[in-house]
């Protein structure tokens, strides 16, 4: 064989098979029906035509020439090959923020990973700091032990997709976990549709309800996620709860809440094709309602149109308990500022008990600046708590940073209004009551809400 | 479980999720690429993979992470050119031990996959008795990588050379004597 065979071939037999080269890989070769190439010899057989590289080239051919994909293969892939890239995204948008916790927290995680494998259901959400995807190369994200994990998350601090944080289960070992529920063929989920028992409200948890700001119709825009966080698939299945409450001096009639229709204003919000009545969660994989706040015509948030009402220097009134409370009002520029950055102040992940809770701060001509001052009291709480959960405790730091710049404006005394109302939501499981938050500024309005909705199974 | 959710920005999550939105669109068009580039070459890289695996029993597994892979990363598909180099790197990238064993701690964890095994059991399990299979599962890893790819895939010795990251001279060198390994190797068998 040796050199001269090869220089041999290369001028001769070989160059018109190089010309399409990816041929004998690429479409099924009209002669590559098993053995149709090779009728004398089997391909189990000996090395015909003396062990040059022509019959070797057939052989190898004919030997591999009878598998087949299997029949879910493509679909598979069509499931897979998004989710992974919705996981790659986040993986990018996390690391810079996250990337002097990684120094901190690796060691810790991927010994983690190894020792406990994938099993370990409250260990995964450590598991998984490394993006080492691009470790080995060409291979993209990796399906490695999995994404940055929840040590990430407190550095992630918001700036990532709500499935990003890969906390709890959302975190699972997946590597492939976007494969791991891609790979579950929809014949198999129809059969766990079945099977599975409904969700208990204990199978249900990682409550993520985060809001955006209001846009320039004073709509604000919500999520509210839960994910299962049991080892067992699980169906949602029944009418779950989503109420709003006036507070302070807001009067009930005024707010509404109706699930989301053709044709109504919630435009942004899915339609009701895709609500889920029955909805299978298998261990790490999450629904989520979708919510709009339309406010009605007039002011902003529904508010008729007045100056600033004074309020008490020292409003805790808002309600959220814990760290949630302070819309402390800022009159002036500085609260302008703080204010264009509503939201920072809700923590959606209360530590102790599953309710989430967030605050939305309608920016009306006055920001309150205290809102973001908040969110970094919360964050740090959390922070603390991921510290139990196992080796993540550096998150707590970089939480609490995010929070930082929302210091009350030394504007006067006065906020947006004592507008409020409380969102909560309870999952049909029941209680508790899995999120609330709380929305200002608003006086009248609807919120839309969707049915249940299927999030990707991106781990998240 | 409670998820250490640190203070958050929402415009930013917000912008995120339109973003997904946006995800979703451009799927349409790679979901075609998908397709296409499923037909032309998902068969070829089982082959790939069955005559570089020591268990062909991952060979499909193999196959659909390198798919997701090079597919789920953008500048990979912006050259439909190289997605098959992609593919067939990724793939021998896969076939080593110790990347393998992930996959297959994957796969463990997304079972059930029951149609996959049983109708290919046929295929999978004569390939298992092939001598060639048998025979080059004698060889030296490079050797194997380089006739597989060589006389498989019919590349040329620069593109082995560049996908295993060896010199050309390495390749003709592993080349000649995996040929000649193999052959004592069948004859043996006889």
């Amino acid at each position: 064989m040796t050199d001269p065979d090869t220089g041999r071939l290369r001028q001769g037999t070989e160059q018109p098979e190089r010309a399409d080269a990816p041929a004998p890989e690429g479409r099924p070769r009209p002669d590559g029906a098993p053995g149709a190439d090779g009728p004398g010899t089997g391909p189990a057989g000996a090395w015909p035509g003396g062990g040059d590289e022509e019959s070797l080239r057939r052989l190898l051919r004919d030997t591999v020439g009878d598998l087949e994909p299997s029949r879910d293969a493509l679909t598979r892939l069509e499931r897979a090959v998004p989710a992974r890239r919705r996981r790659r995204r986040q993986l990018v948008v996390g690391t810079a923020a996250s990337f002097a916790l990684f120094a901190v927290g690796t060691p810790v995680v991927q010994y983690a990973a190894t020792e406990r494998g994938m099993t370990d259901e409250s260990g995964s959400a450590v598991i998984g700091g490394r993006p080492d995807g691009e470790a080995d190369g060409l291979a993209g994200t990796d399906g490695g032990t999995g994404e940055p994990g929840a040590h990430a998350s407190g550095g992630e601090a918001g700036r990532q997709d709500p499935d990003a944080p890969g906390t709890g289960p959302s975190g699972t070992p997946s590597p492939d976990g976007t494969t791991e529920a891609g790979q579950v063929s929809p014949e198999d989920r129809d059969a766990l549709a079945v099977s599975s028992p409904r969700c208990g409200r204990d199978q249900l948890g990682d409550v993520r309800a985060e809001a955006g700001p209001a846009d320039e119709q004073g709509r604000i825009h919500g999520t509210i996620r839960l994910s299962n966080v049991s080892g067992e698939p699980c169906r949602i299945k029944g009418t779950d709860e989503l109420t709003l409450t006036p507070l302070g001096d807001t009067d009930a009639a005024d707010f509404h809440v109706v699930t989301r229709a053709e044709g109504d204003r919630a435009t942004r919000l899915p339609t009701p094709d895709q609500y889920h009545d029955n909805l299978v969660l298998l261990p790490g994989e999450s629904y989520q309602v979708l919510f709009a706040w339309v406010p009605s015509e007039g002011g902003p948030g529904g508010c008729p149109v007045h100056s600033p009402v004074p309020a008490p220097p020292d409003d805790g009134e808002p309600g959220g308990s814990g760290g949630s409370g302070g819309s402390e009002g800022s009159g002036g520029q500085g609260g302008a500022g703080g204010g264009s950055t509503p939201g920072g102040p809700g923590d959606p992940v209360d530590d102790l008990d599953g309710i989430s809770q967030a605050s939305l701060f309608r920016t009306t001509g006055n920001g309150n600046g205290g809102a973001t001052a908040q969110g970094a009291g919360n964050a740090g709480s959390s922070g603390g708590n991921s510290a139990n959960s196992g080796g993540a405790g550096n998150s707590g730091g970089a939480g609490g940073s995010a929070g930082t710049g929302g210091t009350a404006g030394p504007g006067g005394p006065e906020t947006p209004s004592g507008n409020m109302a409380m969102l909560r939501y309870t999952p049909a499981a029941g209680e508790p009551r899995a999120a609330q938050l709380v929305l200002e500024g608003v006086c009248a309005g609807t919120v839309y809400r969707t049915g249940v909705l299927a999030v990707a199974p991106t781990g998240g | 479980m409670i998820s250490p959710l640190p203070a958050s920005q929402p415009p930013a999550r917000i912008r995120a999720q339109s973003e997904d939105a946006g995800d979703a669109m451009a799927e349409g068009t790679t979901v075609d690429f998908l397709t296409e580039t499923y037909r032309a070459h998902y068969r070829g890289l089982l082959g790939l993979a069955a005559l570089l695996l020591d268990d062909t029993a991952s060979c499909e597994d193999v196959v659909q992470e390198a798919f997701i892979r090079v597919h789920s990363a953008r500048n990979r598909v912006r050259d439909p050119e190289k997605t098959l180099a992609y593919l067939r790197q990724t793939v021998v990238n896969l076939s080593r031990s110790t990347l393998r064993r992930r996959i297959l701690g994957l796969k463990l964890l997304s079972k059930p996959m029951p149609d996959a095994a049983s109708a290919e059991e046929g295929a999978y399990a004569q390939l298992e008795r092939a001598e060639l299979i048998t025979a080059m599962r004698g060889l030296q890893r490079r050797q194997r990588e380089v006739l597989v790819l060589r006389y498989f895939a019919d590349m040329s010795e620069a593109e082995v050379a560049s996908t295993l990251g060896i010199s050309a001279g390495s390749v003709k060198a592993y080349g000649s004597r995996g040929i000649a390994a193999l052959r004592v190797a069948m004859e043996a068998a006889q």
